[in-house]
């Protein structure tokens, strides 16, 4: 860094820029930061808390501001806020530090949430909470990808945190119903994929309750599709097994 | 230098009658445990120099760094008098108020009591309290009135102001005491007079009303104290120093020559004596005579302490050889005066002297103890003493009697009773022991314990949580240290190891099963500050729980809760309790980080009925509303397109491949039945268990008579509330409860071909059931599951909403399946190409929605094997449960929806004079008042309030504080309250604008907790994340 030297060039601070191309022209306005992305999620209701000046530019760092016929070209109309409010609504932002500070965090947030909602500790089966996950996935260093949706990280964070410490997708509690002549070729089948079968009743029918690993459920429904050709059926009967309500130490 | 050794000890043991079991009870920093320090010292186990520096009982090295004690420790002392030995049993207990459960355990240990008083600052709460809880357990107490050195040398007190000022103190413990008594009184007459009337109205007789309270036939003379009865001590602990009115009166007796009899019962009162005459007479205050108290005693005290404060060292030599003390010639060079004071006094005045005495004279010995108190520590609750088996009974004669049961019993000797109250102690040391650990065999029986016991069975009326087990080990407590011991003698206060598996808190100890487990303790405090308890490393969890169950099982005033969040709560008496079980847990019973929060708040989700007037208390519909800026982007958000709404709040939804048509409706239901539904969840889950198997075709006989009954009367109870033209039928027409299918929340079927309602009907026609809508049937009430366990607001349970289903159209959809084969092969293809199944309630689907790119295809809850119809949303199942599930939840959000916070009930004890503060941080914390009203006898005012759970915290401490510890809150977890205020609510109409503002910045409560909720999980919260742009920061960062 050299020595501060006065120079006649103005740097633009606390401005974002908004652009957007229309009829092959660029256009820009200048806002404030952290104050589109409020715009934009109806937060922010105020117009002059997010931009600088109403006028349109073709580059605001140079203070080069958009022709009216270009504008009329353009949009049809010469009236400045509109097209400031039309830009704010479709261009391409900036986003700012704080606004993708706030984003991250709550997408941080969000992907504890679904962990601690999915899992189990498998001693107690009983849930841990949020805080405990979010304390878990910095430990991991886990890194939000803001690309990504939050249940797919998730599922990601829920495989990794599986190395460090004793969590474990909830089970999921189902119960087949299965014509007997395919159920015991069937059952062999289905065995891999069940983790407990909690009770299994022959009557005219095979019945069998069972948990599972959520992340099975799907091809264990194609499974017994395919092979039962639509006579058997499947029901969830819980989403997630837990324990329910408060216990004392006693 | 121990004096004593550990045979004397065993030998003084045995003596029952020259035991005394001594507890030292005062407001915290009253000089309990320097008082201690003083008796120890005179056994020889610390140096008399350091007596009242060292706080030789309190071990911790908190306690230490803090300065007070926070656990109570016993040390066992040997007193000899003329040529009786006593054994005396000191228990040293915490004054402050979040350790009160530590003063509950040794008062019941303890036949007697010291109370400790300090001369300057009087009376204070926790003496209040610990007068209280020994006046409860029937004990008898001294008074040590301490600190009389400050009198004279911080306050320069003549001895005439001091006496003026020790006896006002007097007669203000005198004045509590006869409060305490007076209550008792007045309770007892109660009870009296409940039972007459109760006999009165079944004899009809003629009622003869007794006005006279019952105070004037009772003796209470006994109780009070006072110097001439010998029961008041006055000390300087600091300064080793103390008398009693008998010293003075043994030493005038023979230097002026009245008896000593008389002096006795002059000493103490305004009498003054007449030199010449050398009579005693009572005091003209006119005259400007002085009274004997002043004369005699405090002025040569003064006078001391005058002399060495002014290093005269003339006097002090005349005074010491006067006294005939022999003063160490390093204390007389001592540039200190308090070491001079400390050197002449303790020889002059011995303070254990003066203690031990009258404790040994004063106080009962644990042969002597009162019938009374042995039939109330056998009595649980409203028993009588009569009520318990003639085994039990016999047990009294044994404890009340005094009489000596022969020494050697064996062991399966029946006539003998052990209890043991159980008080832990800390032992870094042996961590197997730690946990448990008795101060206490009751000493009243003459029994040996001996070792490897263990009690026979029998076959008496059953105790709930009885066990057998052997005594391992068993210790004499020495302050901090343990000397094993073979055996114990009755009467004693011991240690015992080995009994971790089985005590937890508490036990009542007995060879014999026909014992009845003792009286719970005396609480003053119950714990009230809860806080959520967490490992620094996730990983270490098991460590934690292992942790808290231990500490659990060492602090009586300890409850460790894990919720269903998966939180591990722990709940505490105070802030300062908070800080000693934390530290316990880091360093002895979990050794792990730890960190701790504030406990996660519940909230429950609900609609109301649209309000009448706005928030100015205006009729609503009659301003004219003000466009607000964004109005109507606003509601545009809220319910995407494909979603009709009528004006009466009816949602129609079709599911994304346009086969099924649902139109659902939400209702608030009445109070009443959301707390019915509430107190029968088991019922319901019973109720849904039955159905399930009545579907599958199974016998229905397993169903008993009672659970018929009792879901007739449910639904009775149902029918009777939910009455008027909105509510027809409805209660025949319930499809579901929820979430987990026993929640508060109904599903209502209105639809035409509806016939499979929860109620479980004549059998044969369920079973039947197997309708074609039956599977759809089930994905609808998943849908509505998964709607009701999450709500729109911030994804916490729903509470007293009902759904009604008011239309289904699934015709589509039944064309569908007989062209359904040629589909199949292509959705085959399709489904390929999909993602990871989603199995849980889609959190944000809300917010997707909104992006315009709906994707419930994705959430597939449950399918259905029997018809494989499948198109490019996915399975028809999943389509339904996500389609309902929106359904529900649109048609929450077009309903004025409210917050429902969880509400403790709050009972405050407190005094007059404080109320008002109470008041103020009640209102501050947006609690309510319920009902004040004073209690009989005594100048306490029970408070009844309810206070949100979210306002709580810290609650106990703040009320603390601002009133002194004068008042005690405790809080019990009551009922579900909606929170008046709408979360969503902005200013509308003139008047509101008028009063709020634009932007209705003021406190919106419910929204507050909405979004401290939204927060917490990540969801998107409605915030500005900079409120004004100009006020950033405006440097770039490279400048």
């Amino acid at each position: 860094m050299s020595i501060f030297t006065p120079t006649n060039q103005i740097r633009l601070t606390n401005v974002a820029v908004v652009r957007m191309k229309r009829a092959g022209k660029r256009f820009e306005i200048a806002c404030y930061k952290n104050k589109v992305v409020g715009w934009r999620s109806g937060v922010e209701k105020d117009l002059d808390e997010v931009l600088q000046t109403h006028s349109v530019f073709v580059n605001v760092s140079k203070g080069q501001v958009a022709k009216k016929e270009d504008l009329i070209s353009a949009f049809g109309t010469d009236d400045q806020t509109e097209i400031c409010k039309q830009i704010l609504t479709k261009g391409e932002v900036q986003v700012s530090d704080k606004e993708r500070h706030t984003q991250l965090e709550q997408m941080f947030r969000d992907i504890a949430t679904i962990v601690a909602d999915k899992c189990v500790n498998p001693e107690t089966k009983r849930p841990y909470t949020v805080i405990l996950i979010e304390r878990a996935m910095k430990d991991i260093h886990y890194s939000v990808k803001p690309n990504k949706s939050t249940k797919q990280q998730a599922l990601e964070v829920i495989k990794q945190l599986k190395e460090k410490m004793k969590i474990e997708r909830a089970h999921m509690r189902l119960r087949f119903i299965l014509p007997v002549n395919e159920g015991k070729k069937l059952k062999e089948k289905l065995k891999p994929l069940i983790k407990v079968i909690e009770s299994e009743d022959y009557n005219q029918q095979l019945e069998i309750v069972c948990l599972i690993d959520p992340g099975c459920f799907r091809e264990i429904d194609e499974l017994i599709k395919k092979e039962t050709k639509g006579k058997g059926s499947l029901e969830v009967l819980n989403l997630k097994d837990v324990e329910e309500g408060d216990e004392k130490f006693e | 230098m121990v004096l004593n050794s550990l045979d004397k000890m065993i030998q003084l043991q045995k003596n029952t009658a020259n035991i005394r079991n001594i507890c030292v009870l005062a407001h915290v920093d009253h000089g309990k445990t320097t008082l201690a320090d003083c008796l120890i010292s005179s056994n020889g186990i610390i140096s008399s120099r350091l007596a009242g520096k060292l706080r030789y009982m309190d071990s911790r090295e908190d306690e230490q760094i803090r300065g007070i004690t926070m656990k109570s420790s016993a040390i066992s002392l040997h007193y000899a008098t003329g040529n009786e030995e006593y054994l005396i049993n000191l228990i040293d207990s915490p004054g402050h108020v979040d350790f009160s459960s530590e003063v509950s355990t040794a008062v019941r240990i303890c036949d007697g009591c010291i109370i400790v008083v300090d001369a300057v600052e009087g009376i204070c709460p926790q003496t209040q309290a610990v007068l209280r809880q020994a006046w409860l357990e029937n004990i008898r107490p001294v008074l040590v009135i301490n600190k009389i050195d400050r009198l004279i040398v911080e306050l320069k007190f003549t001895p005439q102001e001091a006496y003026s000022h020790l006896k006002n103190i007097l007669e203000q413990i005198n004045a509590l005491t006869g409060t305490l008594f007076t209550s008792k009184v007045l309770e007892e007459r109660a009870e009296r007079e409940t039972e007459s009337q109760v006999n009165l109205n079944s004899e009809q007789g003629e009622q003869v009303y007794d006005w006279s309270t019952g105070l004037e036939d009772t003796d209470d003379s006994h109780l009070y104290f006072s110097p001439e009865q010998g029961n008041v001590v006055f000390t300087s602990a600091i300064d080793g120093w103390g008398f009693g009115i008998e010293h003075f009166a043994k030493i005038y007796s023979q230097k002026i020559g009245i008896k000593k009899e008389v002096l006795l019962k002059t000493l103490w009162g305004d009498y003054y004596i007449n030199m010449k005459a050398k009579k005693i007479m009572k005091v003209d205050q006119a005259k400007g005579k002085k009274p004997l108290f002043v004369q005699l005693i405090l002025e040569n005290i003064w006078s001391l302490y005058d002399a060495v404060l002014k290093r005269d060292k003339e006097k002090i030599d005349k005074i010491v050889t006067s006294l005939g003390l022999k003063i160490g010639a390093r204390e007389a060079r001592h540039s200190d005066p308090k070491v001079q004071i400390n050197a002449i006094c303790s020889q002059w005045l011995p303070i254990s002297h003066a203690v031990l005495a009258m404790v040994c004279q004063k106080l009962p010995s644990p042969l002597d103890i009162t019938a009374e108190r042995v039939e109330k520590l056998m009595c649980t609750g409203s028993q009588t003493f009569d009520s318990l088996p003639p085994e039990t009974q016999a047990l009294k004669a044994g404890l009340s009697l005094k009489k000596k049961l022969p020494r050697d019993v064996s062991v399966q000797d029946k006539g003998t009773q052990r209890s043991l109250q159980q008080h832990r102690h800390r032992y870094p040391w042996s961590p197997p022991r730690m946990g448990v650990h008795l101060t206490q065999v009751q000493r009243e029986k003459s029994q040996e314990v001996p070792l490897g016991f263990s009690a026979p069975p029998d076959d008496l009326p059953p105790v709930p949580h009885m066990a057998y087990c052997t005594l391992e080990n068993l210790y004499l407590l020495m302050g901090r240290e343990l000397e094993e011991l073979e055996e114990v003698p009755p009467g004693n206060v011991l240690g015992i190891g080995g009994l971790q598996d089985f005590v937890l808190k508490s036990a009542t100890l007995c060879s014999l099963p026909s014992c009845p487990p003792f009286i719970p303790l005396n609480f003053e405090a119950t714990p009230i500050v809860r806080v959520a308890v967490e490992p620094k490393h996730p990983s270490e969890m098991p460590q934690l729980v292992k942790g808290m169950k231990l500490l659990n099982q060492a602090d009586p005033c300890v409850q460790i809760l894990i919720q269903e969040t998966g939180e591990h709560v722990l709940v505490t008496a105070g802030e300062v309790h908070l800080q000693r079980c934390l530290d316990d847990l880091k360093e002895r019973f979990a050794k792990i980080h730890i960190s701790v929060s504030e406990p996660i708040i519940p909230f429950r989700e609900t609609i109301t009925k649209p309000p009448k007037v706005d928030m100015v208390n205006e009729e609503i519909g009659k301003q004219q509303k003000v466009a607000v800026i964004h109005q109507t982007k606003e509601d545009q958000s809220k319910v995407p397109e494909g979603v009709q709404v009528d004006s009466d709040g009816l949602i129609t939804m079709t599911t994304p491949n346009k086969l099924a048509m649902l139109s659902v409706r939400a209702m608030p239901l009445p109070e009443e039945v959301t707390q019915i539904l509430e107190e029968n969840s088991d019922l319901i889950r019973s109720m849904e268990q039955l159905t399930s198997s009545l579907n599958e075709g199974k016998d229905t006989q397993m169903i008993n008579q009672k659970t018929q009954e009792k879901i007739l009367e449910f639904k009775g109870k149902l029918e009777h509330h939910l009455t008027g033209r909105k509510w027809r039928n409805t209660v025949d027409q319930i499809w579901s409860f929820g979430p987990r299918k026993c929640g508060p929340n109904i599903l209502v079927n209105k639809s035409e071909d509806f016939q499979n309602s929860v109620w479980p009907g004549p059998a044969g026609k369920a079973s039947k059931e197997a309708s074609r809508y039956r599977d759809l049937g089930n994905s609808i009430v998943s849908g509505f599951q998964l709607a009701t366990l999450s709500g729109p607001m911030c994804e916490e349970p729903l509470m007293g909403v009902c759904f009604v289903l008011e239309k289904w159209d699934l015709s589509k959809f039944e064309e569908q399946e007989t062209s359904d084969k040629q589909n199949q092969e292509q959705s085959d293809l399709v489904k390929g190409g999909q993602g990871e199944v989603k199995t849980y309630s889609g959190r944000d689907e809300n917010q997707e929605q909104q992006d315009d790119c709906p994707e419930p295809f994705e959430k597939r809850t449950a399918q259905k094997g029997d018809s494989p119809l499948t198109d490019c949303y996915g399975p028809f199942s999943g389509q339904l449960i996500a389609t309902m599930k929106e359904a529900c939840r649109y048609a929450l959000q077009v309903k004025p929806q409210r917050l429902m916070a969880a509400m403790y009930t709050c009972d405050i004890m407190a005094t007059g004079d404080v109320l008002g503060r109470v008041y103020a941080v009640l209102s501050k914390r947006e609690g309510r008042v319920l009902q004040e009203e004073m209690k009989e006898g005594t100048d306490m005012f029970i408070i009844k309030a309810v206070l949100p759970v979210a306002e709580s915290f810290g609650f106990a401490d703040e009320i603390r504080k601002r009133t002194s510890g004068l008042a005690s809150p405790q809080l019990v977890f009551s009922h579900w309250e909606i929170i008046p205020s709408d979360p969503f609510w902005v200013p509308t109409t003139e008047e509101e604008y008028l009063h709020f503002g634009e932007k209705a910045d003021c406190e919106n409560q419910a929204r507050k907790y909405m979004n401290a909720v939204r927060k917490r999980k990540g969801l998107y919260v409605e915030e500005k994340i900079v409120e004004h742009a100009e006020k950033q920061r405006t440097l770039s960062k490279n400048k």
